[in-house]
């Protein structure tokens, strides 16, 4: 049955909550990469991104898309990826984000 | 709690003697509402509630959209308490929530800025010839109502409680944003915690449902429900409201502003038919009354006479539950004689 | 002047918490006589309501224990129950006095009235002292020591639990524009406590900035986020406002991601910050400790940066969080950096050819 129109549409809210527990694709990419849970957002990697100079691409925000369950930013996001290493070269934490980036990649793929 | 600083936010009401100003969207939607407050004040309580039918809109809606602006809203509220002071009354009884801020804004105006009340008093007096007082107590109707609570708790045949399991009907409620928002020290309860509704609800034996989003604006903001495009921005503040209080599951929302239970009534209604979700176990809808629908109803009086058979989300099921006696098949009557009803809609399901 | 033998000494301390008495430990161990006044009914201040320490989670009983075993070793005389209102100078000596009463007489003061804990009814949006789930710091060290239960029903096996950085501190509507150093540390100890405590819980910390400046703290929050799983959200809480069943519901903003949060919690603890326990009012030869008001500041000194001397008062110090918040190392610091200066201050009156080594 068609829906009527009634000349305008609705948005839904926009909250997180961090407290939901976590999608099993999101949890294998933690467990695969456990050093993800060394991040502190310091923006290195995004101040070094190849990509990030065309595209949204910026590891850390990947990061945080992931721990709030927006699986689906992240992925999109990673999608720039182009595996040059630069920022893994330069995170004080030593995360692996090669090791991230196929993980979410093979875990969590949407058509772009 | 260990400290309720809400409880110092109270007010004090008047017993008797007002002026009752009426409210534009109360008397269009929900004419039953009206009618049935002055008989409840006037016959059950014997108050003297005087009514002018000169009176105006207090031009709320206008001034909130930017149509009208705020030397006319001044003159055209000068204007009512005119009326008022010629009538020889000094305590104003209004019925809606929005107008009821809009008589506290320029009362409040005018104290911080005795120019504006002076220009006020020149303009009505070269329009109408009229002069006014400032009223003594501006009170709505709602805190009226919470105000002779027990009154009417001791007098009413019903309860609001589920009459077979005996457990007491979960209530939302949803006073409007101008009641104690804007002034928080002229409302019970003050902004965060008004009292006005749920201490109603109580004392009628209901259970108060808390949930997130309480104290979320219902969204009708007069300037962006008016355009038909800037209507969703209003009716996605709704259905934050709805998603937040469906796991709750309560039986009834209870408002104070006619704004608030025209938007959470109707809007159950165009989500449905928009997404196919309503927000109860049924698909019936959650319904939605007024606190002087909500008082009449316990008081007895017939539900299709107070207008209840206007609302978009029936009540029947609420009828039913707490046992209020009633003739489903004289729901469409008119005056001349059986009527015919509106069409029913797909998805919220309406069984008449 | 006649001054009574038995209530006279080289230094008076006020404040027998950890900066009071350590400094006393040192001035006696170097041959000073000193007496300690305390106003509560027993010494130790704000250490002894503490359960653990950071980094290394070392007993705070402990540590206290240490310093009144040489509190008693060396016959300091510690006079509790006794609050000091003022001091005045007359001919050379200080009088510690109570009202109109004097307590002692002394050559120089030593200031160690400590801190107090902000109090966080200030802050109503987050609801202390309205909703039982709301607890502060100072609050969560009291459950650790068993001095009260969890406010919420603690066979709950994952209890969601967060953390509120900056409360009072940093906030200029609260009258408190510094930031008090340790609460970034204690959420850090004390998230990692609940974690130990609760292994499913489910921990946040909301924090503006994360200031992990002592030794071995930065360790401390990487071993929080990678061994306790303990989360860091930047951003503010708005309000704490109730949900069922005495749950909190709270609404905050991820600054990092610009969207709003809202979510359920068990329980909310409040990093009250530190703020002065006493307002000095100085007059020449006269001070008065009175109750600090709205945008007091800590007792200034001068000297940087071996401050420790109240300005326009020869003998009069102050030593520990009384001028500021500091930590436990800074604090011993301090206490041995005052002891100096004190020591060489009263050696050169009784010795007037003594020349400071």
């Amino acid at each position: 049955m068609s829906r009527p129109d009634f000349g305008f549409s609705w948005s839904g809210a926009r909250a997180l909550d961090p407290s939901q527990p976590l999608s099993s694709e999101v949890q294998k990419v933690l467990d695969g990469e456990p050093g993800l849970l060394d991040c502190i957002s310091c923006g290195q990697c995004a101040a070094v991104c190849t990509a990030g100079a065309y595209t949204s691409m910026s590891f850390y925000r990947v990061v945080l898309h992931l721990l709030r369950g927006e699986t689906k930013e992240a992925s999109m996001m990673s999608h720039g990826c182009m595996l040059c290493g630069k920022c893994r070269m330069t995170c004080p934490r030593g995360v692996n984000i090669h090791n991230a980036v196929m993980l979410i990649s093979a875990l969590m793929h949407t058509k772009a | 709690m260990k400290s309720l600083l809400w409880k110092e936010y109270q007010k004090e009401v008047p017993d008797d003697k007002y002026f009752f100003v009426r409210s534009c969207i109360r008397q269009t939607f929900f004419p039953g509402a009206e009618t049935s407050l002055l008989k409840l004040l006037r016959e059950e309580l014997k108050l003297d509630i005087f009514e002018d039918s000169r009176h105006t809109t207090c031009t709320g809606i206008g001034y909130h959209s930017d149509v009208v602006p705020l030397e006319t809203t001044m003159t055209v509220v000068a204007r009512q308490l005119a009326l008022m002071t010629e009538a020889g009354y000094s305590n104003l009884l209004v019925s809606c929530v929005t107008s009821f801020g809009i008589y506290l804004e320029m009362v409040e105006v005018w104290h911080h800025h005795p120019e504006m009340l002076e220009r006020t008093r020149e303009a009505l007096w070269k329009a109408t010839r009229r002069e006014f007082e400032i009223p003594e107590f501006i009170v709505h109707t709602s805190d009226l109502v919470y105000h002779f609570r027990e009154e009417f708790a001791s007098r009413a045949p019903y309860r609001l409680v589920n009459k077979e399991s005996g457990k007491p009907l979960r209530v939302v409620d949803h006073v409007g944003c101008h009641y104690a928002k804007i002034f928080p020290d002229r409302g019970f309860g003050g902004a965060e915690f008004p009292s006005v509704l749920s201490g109603l609800v109580e004392t009628f034996g209901g259970e108060n449902v808390d949930y997130p989003e309480r104290r979320h604006c219902c969204g009708f903001g007069f300037r962006h429900y008016l355009l038909q495009e800037n209507r969703g921005y209003s009716v996605s503040n709704s259905r934050v409201k709805f998603e937040s209080m469906e796991p709750y599951a309560p039986d009834l929302i209870v408002t104070n502003c006619p704004g608030c239970n025209m938007f959470l009534d109707r809007w159950q209604y165009t989500l449905a038919e928009m997404n196919g979700k309503t927000y109860d176990a049924d698909g019936r809808g959650i319904p939605v009354l007024s606190h002087e629908e909500l008082t009449a109803l316990m008081m007895g009086y017939d539900p299709w006479k107070l207008g209840l058979q206007m609302h978009q989300v029936q009540l029947e099921p609420l009828l039913d539950k707490i046992g209020v006696v009633y003739e489903p098949g004289k729901k469409y009557n008119l005056l001349s004689g059986p009527g015919k009803g509106p069409e029913l809609p797909e998805v919220l399901k309406v069984i008449p | 002047m006649n001054i009574p033998q038995d209530k006279k000494y080289d230094v008076v301390i006020i404040g027998g918490g950890f900066s009071g008495l350590s400094t006393a430990v040192v001035l006696a161990e170097r041959g000073i006589s000193v007496a300690v006044f305390e106003k509560d009914e027993k010494p130790g201040g704000h250490l002894s309501r503490w359960h653990h320490l950071f980094p290394h989670g070392q007993e705070a009983s402990e540590l206290l224990g240490e310093l009144y075993s040489k509190v008693k070793h060396l016959d300091i005389p510690v006079f509790t129950g006794r609050k000091i209102t003022g001091i005045r100078l007359l001919s050379g000596v200080n009088m510690l006095m109570d009202g109109d009463e004097v307590l002692a007489y002394a050559m120089a003061v030593v200031l160690a009235a400590g801190f107090r804990l902000f109090d966080a009814q200030r802050k109503e949006e987050y609801g202390y002292g309205l909703y039982p789930s709301v607890l502060t710091a100072a609050e969560v060290e009291a459950v650790f020591r068993k001095e009260r239960p969890w406010p919420f029903d603690s066979s709950c096996e994952q209890p969601r639990i967060a953390f509120v950085h900056c409360v009072g501190s940093r906030d200029l509507k609260c009258g408190v524009a510094h930031c008090s150093k340790l609460c970034c540390i204690t959420a850090v100890k004390q998230a990692i406590a609940v974690k130990q405590a609760f292994p499913k819980s489910q921990v946040w910390c909301f924090y503006m900035d994360l200031r992990m400046h002592g030794l071995e703290y930065e360790e401390l929050y990487r071993r929080a986020q990678v061994e306790y799983g303990v989360r860091f959200i930047r951003g503010r809480l708005s309000e704490a406002s109730p949900g069922q069943g005495g749950t909190l519901h709270v609404k905050a903003e991820d600054t990092l991601l610009g969207k709003p949060i809202r979510m359920q919690l068990d329980m909310l603890v409040l990093m009250a910050g530190m703020v002065p326990a006493v307002d000095l009012q100085r007059s020449i030869g006269k001070i008065v400790l009175e109750e600090p008001s709205f945008g007091s500041g800590f007792i200034s000194v001068t000297g940087y940066p071996l401050s420790v001397q109240v300005a326009g008062h020869p003998g009069i110090y102050a030593v520990g969080t009384c001028k500021g918040p500091a930590v436990l190392p800074e604090v011993m610091a301090d206490a041995c950096a005052v002891a100096r200066e004190v020591e060489n201050y009263v050696k050169s009156i009784k010795e007037p050819q003594y020349v400071q080594a």
